[in-house]
C-alpha cells in the first residue's frame, strides 16, 4: 500500500514537474533518495551523477529539463560541455546561484518575479554588445607554407595594433605541417605579435609545423578531436639524421623553452628515440616531466613521436583547456560572451586561401598546356603560345611562389631566360623566312 | 588461454554468488494458496509476477514463481532495477492483468519468440507504444543512417543537408543506426576474387571527412542527445561509431577492422618517419575515442596488432590496459587487431546494451511511449546513395560511349566524333561536380578530375585544329590523346 501511494505520490510529482517544465517556468526533480529539488532552467546548479558507475559532479548552468534526462552546460574535467544527464543517474542537485531566487524560494513562477532578472540579463547583453572584450579570429589551415603563411599572421597584427595593445588575437589552427623555413618565419611573427598582443591558438588539427605554431602562441586550446604533435622534419622520403637532425632537435628544443614547455615535450615530438612522461601532483596539480618513462603517466615510448590529444594535452598543462564551439571558447578565455571585433582575420584567410586553391588548379593546367597547346600550328604559333604560357606561370609565380615552387614551376628568372631564348629563337626564324 | 578460462569461470561464480547466493529453486506446490501476489516492473521490461519477502538497503529479496512452469525462486533485486511495484493484486486480478499487460508490456526475455513474431505482433506484445503521428506526449527519435561505403556514401555534406529536417523534427534523441562494413568482412570476403570483385566498396580512409562527421554530430547537434546504434561495424567506420558515448549494438553486431591501418603504418619509411606519422594517425583516431569518451589505448589496440588488451575492473567502469596483465585479457594475440562483438561490448561496458530492432533500444533507454520524427533523413541519405550509384553507373557507361567515339574519329567523320566523345567527357565532369562520391570512385579508378578536365580541353584543342583545317582546305583526322576508351573507368 505504501509503495502504491509512493508511486502515485512519484506520478503526481512526475505530472507536476512535466507540466512546469512545458510552462518554460520553474522545475521540480525528484531525486532518488526522496529529496527534491526546485529551481528553474537557467539556473547554476552543482550536480552529481553516476557515469559508468562511478560519481562525477559538475557545475554548470541547468538548459533544458526533459521527461528523461536533464541538461548542464558547464566544465567537466576541466572542458566545457552541454551534458545530458539521464535523471536516473542523478544522485544529488545543488543550485549554486539561481539569478536573484533563493533555493526556498518555492513562489510560482510569475512574470512579476521572472521580470527584474530578466531585464538585468538584458541590460547586461546590451552592455557587453557595446563594452565586452572580443577577439581577433585568424583561420590558419592547410599546409604551411602555401595555404598558412606568416603574411596572414603579421597583418591582423598590424590591423589588431589599429585597436591598441592587448588585443586576443585566436589563431585557429588546421594544419598537418609543411615547409620548416616558412615554419620559422612564422614562429618569430608570433613571437614579435605577443609582444603587443594576447595571441591563443585554438587547436583543430596542428600537425608537425602546425604545432610548433601553437606552441609559439600564450595559450592552447584544443577541440574535443583536436591534435598536436609529431614534429619530425622530412628531407625528401626520410627523416633527417645526424648532425641536421640534432640541429632541429636543438631548434625545437630552443623554440619550448622560449614557449615555456618541457624540453623533453620538445624532443619527443622530433625523434622516436626520445622518450617523455610525467608526474603530477595530485594536490597542487604540479607537473613534473622526465626524459625516460619513470613517470606516472607516459606520453611517448621509443617507438612514437610524441602526438597530444586533447585529454593528456590538457591533464599535463600542454593545453589550457577544450573547447568545441566559439562560445564555450570565450568562456575559457575568461570572456562574457564570444564576439568577433571584426571580420577582416576570415576576409584574409578567404582571399589568399582562394587564390592558391585556383593557383593549384590552374597552374598545373598551365604546365599540361605546354605539351599540346596549339600543338597543331606553325613552329611560330607554338612557340609564341609557348611565351604567352610561360608568362602566365611567372604571374602565378609572383603571386603565389610556395605553392607554384612545389608543383614544380621554375623561378621567374629561370622562365625568364627561357622566354629570351624562344624570342631569339622566334627572331632567327623570321630572319630565315620561316 | 587457460588463465582466460579460469577467470571467465571465476566471473561466472562470483556472477553466480552475488546475484544468486540465496536464490533456491523450490517446485511451486499445490498448496500455494495466495490469494495475491506482488508485481514487479522493472527497468529492462520484465515483469516479475511473485511475493516481496523483504526490502531493505536497497535490495528487495522477491520470491518469483513462474507460473508456466510451477517454479519458485528467490532473488535479490536492487531497487533501482525496479521501475515500479503492484502490491497484493489480487491473483485473478494478476492473470487477467498478466494478459493484459502481456499485451502492453515487453518482456525482454523472450528473445527467440520475438524473432519469430512480425512487427504487428511484436506491438502487440510489446509494451511501448509507438505513434505514427505527433504526439506530444511521446519521446521523439530521429533515425539517421549510416550505411554503405564510407567516404562515399558517409560523407559529411549529406549530414550537413539534414540539418534542417532534423531542427524542423525536433528530437527528443537522434539515433545513428551504423551498418557499414569492408571487404574481408567475413571468411569467404577473404577469397582474392570476392576482394577484387568488391574491392570498389572498400571503406575508404578519408579521416579528415570523419572528423568533421564526428563535429557536426557532437558540436553543431551537441544540443540533441544522440545513440550510436551499431547495426554492424567492420572497418573504418568503427573509429567514427567510437565517438559516441551512448552506443548500443544488434546482437550480431560487431566493432572491428581496423587492422588494416597497419599496413598503411609500416609503409611509412624510416623509423622516425614511422613514429611520426602513425602517431599522427593514431592521435586523429583517438581523437574519436575523445568524443566518446573512451580509453584511447582502445585505439592502439584496435589498429594495431602488436598490442594486447586487458581491462581489470574499478567498480563499473574498466581499467584499460595494452598488455595482458589485467583481470579481463580481451586480446591476448600480437597477430590480430582486438575486436568487439555485441556480448564482448556490453559486457565490458563499452556498448550499455544490446538491442534487435528501434523498439527494443528505446526500451533499453527507457522509453515506453515513442515517435519516429522526420523520416525526411533517411530519405535524404538513400535518396544521395541511390543517386550517385546510379549516375556512376551512367558515367561509366559514357566512358565507354567516349572510347567508341573516340575511334571513330577519323576520316571526314572525325570532327563529329571527336564532338561527342567530348561530350561525353563533358557529362562525366558534369556527374563529378554534381556527386563528389563520383569523382572519387572514379579517381580510384584512376582518373582524377584533373586528368578529365585535361582531356576535354585537348579534344577541345583538336577540334579547334580541324575546323582551322577545314577551313583552310585541309583536312584530317586524330585521336584524342589519353585513353583508348577501353571501358570500365
Amino acid at each position: 500500500m505504501i509503495n502504491r501511494i509512493s508511486f502515485l505520490l512519484v506520478a503526481f510529482l512526475t505530472l507536476l514537474f512535466a507540466s512546469a517544465a512545458l510552462a518554460g517556468s520553474s522545475v521540480e526533480l525528484q531525486l532518488k533518495d526522496g529529496s527534491k529539488w526546485r529551481g528553474q532552467t537557467g539556473t547554476t546548479i552543482q550536480v552529481t551523477f553516476m557515469q559508468q558507475g562511478v560519481e562525477v559532479t559538475m557545475e554548470g548552468k541547468l538548459t533544458k529539463v526533459a521527461s528523461l534526462f536533464i541538461q548542464v552546460d558547464g566544465f567537466l574535467a576541466g572542458k566545457r560541455v552541454k551534458k545530458t544527464i539521464f535523471k536516473s543517474d542523478i544522485v544529488s542537485i545543488k543550485t549554486i546561484d539561481d539569478g536573484g531566487l533563493t533555493e526556498s524560494d518555492d513562489e510560482p513562477d510569475t512574470p512579476a518575479s521572472r521580470g527584474p532578472s530578466r531585464d538585468s540579463d538584458d541590460e547586461q547583453a546590451s552592455k557587453t554588445d557595446d563594452d565586452s572584450p572580443g577577439v581577433f579570429l585568424l583561420p590558419l589551415e592547410g599546409t604551411v607554407g602555401t595555404y598558412l603563411r606568416h603574411e596572414e599572421i603579421e597583418e591582423i597584427g598590424k590591423h589588431a595594433d589599429k585597436f591598441g595593445p592587448g588585443q586576443i588575437i585566436v589563431l585557429k589552427i588546421s594544419s598537418d605541417g609543411g615547409l620548416v623555413s616558412e615554419a620559422e618565419q612564422i614562429n618569430e611573427t608570433i613571437f614579435d605579435l605577443r609582444k603587443r598582443h594576447r595571441v591563443v591558438a585554438w587547436i583543430h588539427k596542428a600537425l608537425s609545423a602546425g604545432c610548433t605554431t601553437a606552441m609559439c602562441c600564450e595559450e592552447i586550446y584544443f577541440m574535443t578531436h583536436g591534435v598536436a604533435g609529431s614534429v619530425t622534419t622530412i628531407m625528401g622520403s626520410s627523416a633527417i639524421q645526424g648532425e641536421e637532425q640534432e640541429l632541429y632537435i636543438q631548434s625545437m628544443v630552443d623554440l619550448a623553452d622560449r614557449a615555456g614547455y618541457s624540453e623533453h615535450i620538445a624532443r619527443s615530438m622530433k625523434a622516436s628515440r626520445y622518450l617523455c612522461s610525467y608526474d603530477k601532483d595530485p594536490e597542487t596539480g604540479e607537473v613534473t616531466f622526465y626524459g625516460d618513462l619513470s613517470g606516472e603517466f607516459i606520453l611517448s615510448d621509443e617507438h612514437s613521436n610524441l602526438c597530444f590529444n586533447s585529454s593528456n594535452a590538457l591533464h599535463c598543462g600542454f593545453s589550457d583547456g577544450i573547447a568545441d564551439t566559439e562560445e564555450e571558447l570565450a568562456k575559457l578565455l575568461q570572456l562574457p560572451k564570444w564576439r568577433e571585433i571584426d571580420g577582416y582575420g576570415q576576409k584574409i584567410h578567404d582571399d589568399w586561401t582562394k587564390l592558391v586553391e585556383r593557383c593549384e588548379d590552374e597552374v598545373p593546367k598551365i604546365l599540361a598546356r605546354l605539351s599540346y597547346k596549339n600543338a597543331s600550328g606553325s613552329a611560330q604559333q607554338r612557340i609564341g603560345t609557348t611565351i604567352s604560357l610561360y608568362k602566365d606561370l611567372i604571374k602565378w609565380h609572383d603571386r603565389c611562389p610556395w605553392p607554384c615552387r612545389l608543383m614544380g614551376v621554375p623561378e621567374p628568372e629561370d622562365l625568364e631566360r627561357l622566354i629570351e631564348e624562344l624570342r631569339k629563337q622566334l627572331a632567327d626564324m623570321r630572319r630565315g623566312g620561316g | 588461454m587457460l588463465t582466460r578460462i579460469r577467470i571467465l569461470w571465476s566471473l561466472a561464480f562470483i556472477a553466480v554468488v552475488v546475484l544468486g547466493l540465496s536464490n533456491s529453486l523450490i517446485v511451486a506446490g499445490d498448496d500455494d494458496t495466495q490469494a495475491t501476489e506482488d508485481i514487479l516492473y522493472m527497468i529492462d521490461g520484465r515483469i516479475l509476477h511473485g511475493q516481496i519477502i523483504s526490502e531493505e538497503d536497497g535490495i528487495v529479496v522477491f520470491e518469483f514463481i513462474d507460473r508456466n512452469i510451477n517454479i519458485k525462486t528467490t532473488l535479490k533485486i536492487r531497487k533501482n532495477e525496479i521501475e515500479r511495484i503492484d502490491n497484493d493484486v489480487p491473483l485473478e486480478d494478476a492473470s487477467a492483468s498478466d494478459e493484459e499487460e502481456d499485451e502492453d508490456v515487453p518482456d525482454v526475455t523472450l528473445k527467440s519468440r520475438q524473432d519469430d513474431l512480425d512487427d504487428e505482433a511484436k506491438k502487440s506484445r510489446f509494451g511501448l507504444r509507438r505513434f505514427e503521428s505527433d504526439n506530444e506526449n511521446a519521446t521523439r527519435f530521429y533515425i539517421i543512417p549510416m550505411s554503405g561505403q564510407m567516404g562515399t556514401d558517409v560523407n559529411p555534406e549529406i549530414y550537413q543537408k539534414m540539418e534542417d529536417d532534423i531542427r524542423a523534427a525536433d528530437p527528443d534523441y537522434i539515433i545513428i543506426e551504423m551498418d557499414c562494413q569492408d571487404v574481408g568482412s567475413s571468411p569467404l570476403e577473404f577469397l582474392p576474387e570476392a576482394q577484387e570483385e568488391n574491392k570498389d566498396e572498400r571503406g575508404l580512409y578519408a579521416i579528415n571527412e570523419y572528423r568533421e562527421i564526428a563535429s557536426f554530430f557532437h558540436t553543431d547537434l551537441e544540443d540533441i542527445p544522440q545513440v550510436m546504434w551499431i547495426q554492424d561495424s567492420f572497418g573504418f567506420s568503427s573509429m567514427v561509431a567510437l565517438s559516441w558515448e551512448n552506443m548500443y549494438f544488434k546482437p550480431e553486431a560487431r566493432l572491428a577492422g581496423l587492422g588494416q591501418l597497419n599496413s598503411m603504418f609500416e609503409s611509412f619509411g624510416d623509423e622516425d618517419i614511422q613514429g611520426k606519422m602513425r602517431e599522427a594517425h593514431m592521435a586523429l583516431i583517438r581523437g574519436f575515442l575523445e568524443h566518446g569518451n573512451y580509453s584511447p589505448v582502445l585505439a592502439d589496440a584496435m589498429c594495431r596488432p602488436e598490442f594486447a588488451l586487458s581491462g581489470t575492473w574499478k567498480g563499473r567502469q574498466v581499467d584499460w590496459s595494452l598488455n595482458n596483465r589485467g583481470e579481463y585479457i580481451v586480446d591476448n594475440s600480437d597477430e590480430h587487431t582486438t575486436s568487439f562483438t555485441a556480448k564482448t561490448a556490453e559486457n565490458l561496458c563499452l556498448s550499455k546494451g544490446t538491442a534487435d530492432s528501434v523498439e527494443d533500444l528505446v526500451l533499453l533507454m527507457g522509453v515506453r511511449e515513442y515517435t519516429i520524427v522526420g523520416e525526411k533523413g533517411e530519405q535524404i541519405f538513400n535518396k544521395y546513395s541511390e543517386d550517385w550509384r546510379r549516375s556512376y553507373e551512367r558515367c561509366l557507361d559514357y566512358w565507354n560511349e567516349y572510347g567508341k567515339f573516340s575511334n571513330w574519329a577519323s576520316g571526314g567523320d572525325a570532327l563529329k566524333y571527336l564532338g561527342q566523345a567530348k561530350k561525353q567527357l563533358e557529362r562525366i565532369l558534369a556527374a563529378m561536380n554534381r556527386y563528389k562520391a563520383v569523382e572519387i570512385r572514379f579517381n580510384m579508378q584512376g582518373l582524377s578530375k584533373f586528368g578529365l578536365e585535361i582531356m576535354i580541353e585537348q579534344l577541345k584543342e583538336q577540334i579547334r585544329a580541324l575546323r582551322q583545317g577545314q577551313r583552310g582546305g585541309g583536312g584530317g583526322g586524330g585521336r584524342p590523346p589519353g585513353g583508348t576508351g577501353s571501358g570500365g573507368g
